[in-house]
């Protein structure tokens, strides 16, 4: 993999931040946009600004062409049985609350989730309980974010319908065993919502091999614009799925019978696509997926292990510093998080590294407010995120390094 | 004031009308780089973190 090739891609990794060269590794919050993906939106708004699967005049035509493409390339990006099976949303957040909200669960049963969940990956589904009085039970992660598989399998019973489990963590990194908590869940009759916002830009993701019943994605993560989301589903699980949204694009007819207004809906995934849509985002999130696959997600994985083992170890040698997440590389996304014992506040080393260095990186509870309680660290204390993608390089690990060597020797 | 006093000052009863998102002081941090940048008040590093301060006093 040419990283130096791929960084000429983003132009914004050329900026100087207070007198030094861009380091971002903030990938896990907004990943940076190559030019690839600014061209087709551009495209799309110089050349076909139209609507999509309304309009039948040229423009119109390509609209409709390029949006059914992009939802294509999503599609064949995680290997879905049918590109219908991807809906657009505006986020993983947005895919979550729609199965939440949205799928048919029986009276009395059971949701499970944990607490090393993004909030939108347990809060959606907290208040679906509330709403229809289900129970919910919370599997605990360890302190290092893995779990113990025989908590799934106590926990998972035959009155549990819904799993929603993160596949990997936004806070330690950690890739939950998403193939044995499915064989679980669905040998007892559950369904598994799988939260890949972090997991589907950094692996290769194959939702048919998993077996998942759902995924939520989020495009800004993974090169593509913002605002832009997808949730997969099985397509018999669409169909039998209460509406989320209603209105326009979403019906085949709307008769006015004996005083009464009855729809007649389309199947998925006009279904779940009421109004119009991110044509523009849509577009933007398949010239992302073929980014991606034209440099390969296997090659892209094991580019981010190597950073990730260059900055654990390095991490590791310093005084001062503790590390969350577990060691082991192989079950770990390209995100470390840590906290630094001579300063009082996360926010402080973000601060510094950014106005002192020019490295960005995330501090804060980054919405998993219950990890960081169950670890004893209030939200306002937070931890330090710092995350890799394919255009990092060595020169960015060092960089950062030398500003945390440099925080430390200050802060002390 | 270091960066986490005051974020423990804000999450005081009597401050709860005026901070948002206290609890995981982004905000406080967004609003206090805002009022640097205008010169209203400064920062520093040092043993700890940030310290705070209005611009003019002591």
């Amino acid at each position: 993999m040419d990283v130096a090739r791929i960084r000429e891609d983003f132009p914004v990794l050329k900026r100087i931040i207070n007198g030094h060269p861009l380091v971002y590794l903030d990938s896990a919050c907004m990943s940076l946009k190559p030019l690839q993906v600014l061209a087709a939106m551009r495209e799309y708004y110089e050349q076909y600004p139209a609507c999509a699967g309304r309009s039948i005049h040229k423009l119109g035509e390509e609209a409709s062409n390029a949006y059914s493409a992009a939802r294509a390339k999503i599609a064949d990006f995680i290997n879905t049985a049918e590109p219908e099976e991807c809906i657009w949303t505006r986020n993983a957040t947005e895919s979550l609350n729609m199965v939440a909200s949205s799928v048919k669960l029986p009276k009395g049963s059971k949701i499970v989730t944990t607490t090393l969940e993004h909030h939108s990956g347990s809060l959606p589904f907290v208040e679906r309980a509330r709403r229809d009085g289900l129970k919910i039970e919370i599997i605990e992660a360890k302190d290092d974010g893995t779990f113990d598989i025989e908590d799934w399998k106590r926990v998972i019973d035959t009155n549990t319908s819904l799993i929603s489990v993160v596949h990997s963590s936004n806070v330690t990194g950690t890739v939950a065993p998403m193939k044995e908590i499915v064989e679980i869940a669905h040998d007892r009759g559950a369904l598994v919502m799988s939260d890949d916002a972090q997991y589907a830009p950094h692996h290769p993701l194959d939702v048919q091999d998993l077996d998942v019943d759902f995924s939520a994605i989020s495009v800004h993560k993974m090169c593509g614009p913002t605002g832009v989301g997808v949730l997969y589903g099985k397509m018999d699980l669409l169909k039998s799925m209460d509406m989320f949204l209603v209105g326009g694009d979403t019906v085949a007819d709307v008769r006015y019978v004996d005083g009464k207004i009855v729809p007649e809906y389309l199947p998925p995934p006009e279904k779940f696509e009421a109004g119009l849509q991110n044509y523009a985002g849509a577009i933007g999130a398949g010239a992302a997926a073929d980014y991606l696959q034209s440099i390969g997600m296997h090659n892209i994985e094991l580019h981010e292990r190597n950073l990730l083992s260059f900055v654990l170890k390095s991490l590791k040698e310093m005084d001062n510093l503790t590390i969350f997440g577990t060691d082991d590389i192989s079950i770990k996304t390209g995100l470390v998080a840590f906290m630094v014992s001579t300063v009082n506040t996360a926010h402080d080393v973000a601060g510094y590294l950014s106005d002192s260095y020019g490295v960005m990186l995330r501090s804060g509870a980054h919405c998993t407010h219950p990890y960081h309680y169950q670890m004893g660290i209030p939200p306002s204390k937070g931890t330090n995120r710092a995350s890799v993608y394919l255009y990092n390089n060595r020169k960015d690990v060092e960089a950062f390094i030398e500003g945390l060597h440099a925080l430390i020797e200050a802060s002390s | 004031m270091l960066t986490s006093e005051i974020l423990e000052t804000a999450k005081q009863p009597e401050y709860v009308d005026l901070c948002a998102d206290c609890a995981g002081g982004d905000a406080f941090i967004a609003a206090a780089n805002q009022l640097a940048s205008q010169g209203l008040i400064a920062k520093k590093f040092g043993k700890g973190g940030y310290r705070w301060h209005l611009v003019g006093a002591k």
